[in-house]
């Protein structure tokens, strides 16, 4: 019998959960297979089982995420050489000359975190962002009249490469800072960098949160069986039935687009949102349904984003390891650089308390948005999405004290319902647009579609010849107006501070059980999959 | 223990009200009629619900190549025989079996004839588990009918009214000429049959030895589609299978296709003036085979009688 | 403690620094408020507070960022 099926193809639709091969066979092989070893095994099922994963969807790539983590394991255990002896040697010193001595040891091992991070990111950079810089490159000798020109290298890349990377860096980092030990099981670091569900699309974790739990792990309990399965249907719910029945409509608007007027790009560029969100978020819900089987708590990566009433808090619950990220690694090492810190001082004396610390956490924040634009993709348009977030938060933070001042002068209660309305509103739109820029291809396409948004503006309303065009018909509209109307209910359940599963739980068997099979059912019925449909890939699993 | 068994049995009984409920809900999206199906379900070739119970003697099945070559009417002008088209656009081995088990409700040919371009197309382990699902709640397969759904699907049995008076053909006149070279060059290679493939059509094969239909795989001209490691590995299998083989691409004497003329897109199908050949040898093949009776005469099969007029009438200058 | 609470309110006046607990997950302070905060505590504590220190649980009570404080004072 001819076995390549197993190792080629099937693994490609599998970098979605929602895969048939993925949900139907390879998981339950998984919980299987792990259920009837021995305790002291099922570590290591975890560990077959999230290589043979990444071997499935990335072939011989999978040599990338081992040498990432081989080499993050021996700069660790370098590490904790150099702060050994470091300990010992200041032991031998008086109290008075510690500090002194203390420098270029430290420095020492700030040369190996250096190495590590390089290593990483320079990898990064040069198979994800090579082939664009190159090309900018090229732009630029070609506007100098110059004939040199450079050839531009193409890499396989990984999928998943810009998730673990993030990871190994932080355990790096956080090693050096002496958060974690290093670790000496080379085994528990590698499932920690390569924990199958997480792998495609995060969340990025940092050693502290998953490590240890992932090696830990025991029984499947029956508690936990039923919640995991439930957080994948409600996930399945949001990609299968509204992102998914989208889709098409995206598809013709944003690469088809001359076409439409203005009113039908707004809605686009709304609808694309939805999909982002439902697709990401339906995911995310996946993975942490899977791990919630195996008794691992991963940490949340999205919190109602949608009812943020400004970006800043927007990005604080919108892919929030990443953010999270990006916040320990970039936005405070920067600003606590000793430079900065006696920037911050001094123009604190000079223009007061708010404005003081707004230079240096700017900055810090400019690198932020750079690096997150860049995260995504290479191109500018990427970019020009990063320096539109930082551009909104930069004007919140300096319009905050003069927002402040009229809110009180006017009488404006800034809690009142219809104000945080307001905000809420405002925010979404803002992000809307940036998405709008995110999906196009190219930043003049984006702003030429953004451009026709406000001097083609007719919204004829949708007649069924506009919708013929778009690829989508009033059932769909209909069916995923319902279904956003559930998350929404949900969403609204959970801000007011109440844990809708533990709430169900609480329930009788024929309740929880008929919730269960309407979910079911639901998918079954109104998913857009099967006779006409294209299954449509994971959108973060390529950033 | 006792709450490991109680954990057990509840799941048990969770799994088996959801089959019932898939099953109740299968019912219901089933298609009532063959008149509503749409193109994402291949009407045309549904038309075969329509046939009368036991009228059709001979099926085809395969891909578009089965569908612009064979003739279902010439056969019945030429030998009586009675047959029909199934094939569907880019047929896989999976949608074959669930149409062959759908005609078979009615039908029960002597011959099947399965048009070999189809056992190779691969299909992913997703659709080979999702179409796998829809062999038993058909659910999966018509979920998107809740767009159309009326009280009529809860209540009312199943009743096929329409049919396709061409039998399930496609007809093509254009023409673009296709090149030979390479074309059936002499090969000791055996191309391979996809894994999904091959378990497919071991079911298919069990199915007619069943029903006790004939199995015949037959390929039909095509330049673009077809070689001597595909047919190598084919008559390989029909051994296997112990079907009987039939390579048109080999049989240049025999089935004389012209392919500056008689192809519409390049060698990739046969247009009219292909089918013309394809038909009139696969109609002989048929009748050699000595099983199966010329209707030509049976006053039950006068609406095949009218079809056939018709068809030549609308085709005239067409067909040979 | 006294001269933390001092600190602290030279840098954001409107919060009961005594008794709250939840001043980072509470939003109580921003993250400009905690770069002056570290600014400011680096220079009268004389030490070196790394960015992997900041993280809620050091900052969401003045209690927890004196503990903090004392660490890295005697951390060497």
């Amino acid at each position: 019998m001819d076995l390549s099926f197993l190792l080629a193809g099937c693994g490609k639709s599998m970098t979605s959960f929602f895969a048939m091969t993925f949900l139907f066979l390879f998981l339950p092989s998984c919980i299987i297979i792990y259920a009837i070893v021995p305790k002291t095994w099922k570590k290591y099922v975890l560990l077959i089982a999230s290589y043979w994963f990444f071997w499935l969807i990335s072939g011989l790539l999978v040599i990338y995420l081992w040498l990432s983590t081989l080499s993050v394991f021996l700069l660790g255990l370098w590490l904790e050489k150099l702060q050994e002896r470091m300990k010992t040697k200041l032991k031998a010193l008086p109290k008075e000359e510690r500090k002194a001595a203390k420098i270029p040891l430290i420095r020492e091992q700030r040369g190996v975190v250096v190495l590590g991070v390089v290593l990483h990111i320079g990898f990064l950079l040069v198979i994800k962002y090579s082939g664009f810089i190159i090309d900018n490159v090229n732009t630029l000798f070609k506007m100098l009249d110059s004939p040199i020109r450079a050839g531009v290298p193409s890499y396989l890349m990984p999928i998943g490469i810009s998730f673990f990377s993030l990871q190994a860096v932080s355990y790096i980092i956080d090693v050096y800072h002496g958060l974690v030990k290093a670790d000496r099981n080379f085994f528990r670091l590698s499932l920690f960098m390569s924990f199958f569900p997480q792998i495609v699309e995060g969340p990025i974790c940092r050693y502290s949160q998953t490590a240890e739990q992932l090696w830990q792990v025991g029984t499947i309990r029956y508690h936990n069986l039923t919640f995991g399965v439930q957080r994948i249907l409600y996930g399945m719910m949001k990609k299968i039935v509204i992102a998914d029945r989208l889709n098409p409509m995206i598809e013709n608007i944003f690469d088809k687009s001359n076409n439409f007027d203005g009113g039908i790009i707004a809605l686009g560029a709304i609808c694309y949102t939805i999909q982002l969100y439902m697709d990401f978020s339906g995911s995310m819900d996946a993975v942490i349904g899977v791990a919630e089987i195996f008794g691992v708590t991963m940490p949340e990566n999205f919190q109602r984003p949608f009812f943020s009433r400004n970006i800043s808090e927007f990005w604080k619950r919108w892919h929030i390891s990443l953010g999270a990220w990006f916040r320990d690694y970039i936005f405070y090492p920067v600003t606590t650089a000793k430079k900065m810190k006696n920037l911050t001082s001094s123009a604190r004396k000079k223009i007061g308390n708010h404005f003081g610390p707004l230079l240096a956490g700017s900055i810090a924040l400019f690198c932020v948005w750079f690096c997150n634009g860049l995260w995504h993709g290479a191109a500018w348009s990427f970019i020009f999405f990063g320096m539109y977030h930082f551009m909104w938060i930069l004007l919140e933070n300096i319009t905050a004290p003069a927002v402040k001042w009229t809110n009180t002068k006017l009488h404006i209660n800034s809690e009142c319902l219809a104000y945080r309305i307001m905000q809420i509103v405002r925010t979404a739109l803002l992000v809307i647009i940036g998405e709008l820029f995110f999906r196009t291809n190219g930043f003049q396409a984006g702003f030429a579609l953004f451009k026709r948004i406000f001097t083609q503006f007719s919204f004829t309303g949708l007649d069924a010849r506009t919708l013929y065009k778009l690829g989508i018909d009033w059932h769909d509209l209909c069916i995923v107006g319902v279904t956003l109307l559930i998350v929404f209910v949900v969403s609204l359940i959970q801000e007011k501070g109440i844990v809708v599963r533990d709430a169900l739980a609480k329930k009788n068997i024929a309740v929880r059980w008929g919730i269960l099979y309407a979910l079911i059912l639901y998918i079954i019925i109104f998913g857009a999959y099967g006779f006409g449909y294209i299954p449509v890939d994971p959108m973060y699993a390529h950033f | 223990m006792h709450k490991r068994v109680s954990e057990t049995m509840k799941a048990f009984i969770f799994i088996a009200i959801l089959m019932l409920l898939l099953s109740g809900l299968s019912q219901i999206m089933r298609p009532k009629d063959n008149k509503e199906l749409d193109w994402k379900h291949d009407q045309v070739a549904h038309g075969i619900l329509g046939e009368p119970a036991g009228t059709v003697d001979v099926l085809f099945f395969g891909d578009s190549e089965v569908f612009t070559s064979i003739i279902p009417l010439s056969i019945w002008e030429q030998q009586g025989i009675t047959s029909y088209c199934c094939g569907t656009s880019r047929q896989s081995l999976w949608y074959t079996l669930q149409i062959m088990i759908d005609s078979f409700q009615k039908q029960n040919p002597k011959i099947v004839v399965l048009e070999t371009n189809a056992i190779f197309r691969y299909f992913t382990m997703d659709d080979f588990i999702l179409h796998g699902a829809e062999f038993f709640f058909s659910v999966f397969k018509y979920h998107d009918r809740w767009k159309s759904i009326s009280l009529n699907d809860v209540v009312a049995d199943i009743n096929n009214t329409y049919v396709h008076s061409e039998k399930g053909f496609h007809f093509a006149k254009d023409i673009d000429p296709a090149s030979t070279q390479d074309y059936m060059s002499p090969s000791k290679h055996y191309a391979p049959i996809p894994f999904v493939d091959q378990f497919y059509i071991n079911l298919i094969a069990s199915f007619c030895r069943e029903h006790g239909s004939k199995l015949i795989l037959l390929s039909t001209p095509s330049t673009k589609n077809w070689n001597m490691s595909r047919h190598n590995t084919t008559a390989e299998l029909a051994k296997r299978l112990e079907a009987d083989y039939v390579d048109l691409n080999l049989l240049t004497d025999e089935v004389p296709i012209d392919w500056s003329h008689d192809t519409k897109d390049k060698g990739d199908h046969v247009n009219i003036y292909g089918a013309n050949k394809v038909t009139a040898y696969v109609g002989k093949y048929l009748a050699h085979t000595g099983i199966l009776p010329d209707h030509r005469n049976d006053p039950a099969y006068s609406s095949w009688k009218k079809d056939a007029a018709d068809f030549r009438k609308k085709y005239k200058q067409y067909l040979t | 403690m006294e001269r933390l609470i001092e600190i602290l309110e030279g840098i954001q006046p409107d919060v009961d620094y005594k008794n709250c607990t939840d001043l980072i997950d509470g939003h109580r302070l921003s993250s400009l408020d905690i770069i002056s905060l570290i600014a400011e505590l680096e220079d009268e504590y004389d030490i070196t507070i790394p960015a992997v220190e900041i993280i809620p649980a050091n900052f969401n009570s003045a209690d927890a960022m004196m503990k903090m404080i004392e660490r890295l004072q005697e951390d060497l």
